[in-house]
């Protein structure tokens, strides 16, 4: 059966047709050819270039005919396209008619093959024919029943395939909406939410300043959205005081934001709190400014592990901003 | 399909109401190639029913003009109305018989390939 699109397609494709027709029957004085005196041609050349010109011989002389008469006329007449119409459709059905007659002849030959075959099995087996045909009956029919399963099967894994299509898209939305409080970065295989350290902690303390619980709400009724998927917390430091410190630090802090997002109702099944420290700047960290990019949180959700391979690829993230330092990772960039 | 032929066969009936003698044998002629083209399963497949959706909107149009008396141009649109219609049945069966040949050809694949 034609899918809804082949049918819209189609129905397009008939209502230009029967405009032209209209138009060509209302020219009249038109000195140019008609559309249909052109694509007759064209039919009847190649209906007799293919099987019709030995198959289908009186068919298509009755459309060379046709198309001579049609030729004759005044060019651009409604006498003229009316023939050439005639004459394609002539074609189109000595074409077609021809290569029905071949696939037939397909068929048959086709059918004495397999008794051969039949036969020479049944030869080297030394059974009766007759039981080498119920086996081979048998064994179409087996195989017909695993097609059907495979197709089964297919289909479950193309409806699995859109539902985690469908989580993500949810779950890219939920995120989306946190534009306004954080930066966000949305693609197909992952999602990144970077906060400022000092929206939500007191100078260089795990301890989470009073208006950060509202900003991590509104960040957890996010998260929520994206079940099936894995969240990944993970807190940088800049590069001022020591690495180990900085190290510490940074885990504990990503350790009080879990906290809080489990408190806000955040499944903690498939979430994570790791600190980075000083490792991955992504500015430089002889700046003021550069130094307050470094430290940041990076809440990143892509699909549970066994989810991805299902996943269609996608756009790659952005560049990472210009002024890092080299080496430096992009927001989003390979896994923590 | 089956109330599109019956409104078009009851229009077989009204006649003309002036201006020339209505068509009907041709009316009649094209709509059996349409319902034959039906009958066959044109719809199944692009390019029939491509043409035996032509082959069903000239029948509407040329009745149409039967209506207002315009009886020539009736005549000429019954006319590629019913090449329409058989192209798309020689179309349908052409698909049928592709699609007998590939069952056919899997069979002998089968065989060929140890499928016992």
């Amino acid at each position: 059966m034609t899918t809804a699109h082949d049918r819209a397609a189609s129905r397009a494709r008939v209502h230009a047709a029967l405009a032209i027709i209209t138009v060509a029957a209302l020219a009249g004085c038109s000195s140019a050819i008609s559309p249909e005196l052109h694509d007759a041609r064209l039919t009847v050349a190649r209906a007799q270039a293919g099987p019709a010109a030995s198959l289908e011989r009186e068919r298509l002389a009755v459309a060379r005919s046709t198309l001579e008469r049609a030729e004759a006329e005044r060019d651009g007449s409604a006498r003229e396209s009316q023939l050439a119409y005639l004459a394609e459709r002539e074609a189109l059905r000595a074409a077609a008619d021809a290569r029905t007659t071949e696939l037939a002849q397909q068929v048959n030959r086709d059918r004495r093959t397999y008794a051969e075959e039949l036969a020479a099995i049944a030869r080297r087996t030394g059974e009766p024919l007759e039981t080498t045909r119920e086996r081979l009956a048998r064994s179409e029919l087996s195989l017909q029943q695993q097609q059907a399963l495979l197709a089964e099967r297919e289909e479950e894994l193309a409806i699995e395939e859109m539902t985690r299509a469908e989580e993500s898209a949810g779950a890219r939305e939920a995120l989306e909406s946190l534009r306004t409080i954080a930066q966000v970065e949305t693609g197909p295989e992952e999602s990144v939410v970077t906060l400022r350290v000092e929206d939500l902690f007191v100078g260089d303390r795990a301890a989470l300043i009073p208006e950060a619980r509202a900003q991590l709400a509104a960040v957890a009724a996010a998260l929520v959205r994206a079940e099936g998927h894995d969240i990944v917390i993970g807190v940088h430091t800049d590069g001022q005081g020591a690495d180990t410190r900085n190290l510490r630090l940074s885990q504990r802090r990503a350790e009080a934001i879990r906290a809080v997002l489990r408190e806000e109702g955040v499944p903690t099944e498939h979430m994570r709190a790791i600190g980075h420290g000083e490792a991955e700047p992504v500015a430089s960290n002889e700046t003021r400014e550069g130094r307050a990019s470094n430290r940041r949180v990076e809440i990143v959700v892509r699909p549970a592990a066994d989810l991805l391979e299902h996943l269609p690829a996608g756009p790659t993230m952005p560049a990472p901003p210009s002024g890092a330092p080299p080496g430096s990772t992009s927001p989003g960039g390979p896994p923590r | 399909m089956d109330r599109f032929v019956i409104a078009c066969a009851l229009g077989v009936g009204l006649g003309a109401c002036g201006g020339g003698v209505a068509p009907r044998a041709a009316q009649t002629e094209t709509l059996a190639a349409v319902r034959s083209a039906e009958g066959a399963g044109a719809s199944e497949s692009p390019e029939a029913e491509y043409h035996l959706e032509l082959a069903q909107g000239g029948v509407v149009q040329a009745e149409e003009q039967i209506r207002h008396g315009r009886m020539q141009e009736a005549e000429l649109t019954l006319a590629r109305a019913k090449a329409d219609a058989e192209v798309a049945l020689a179309l349908a069966r052409e698909a049928e018989a592709q699609a007998a040949a590939e069952r056919s050809r899997a069979r002998v694949q089968q065989i060929r390939s140890g499928g016992l």
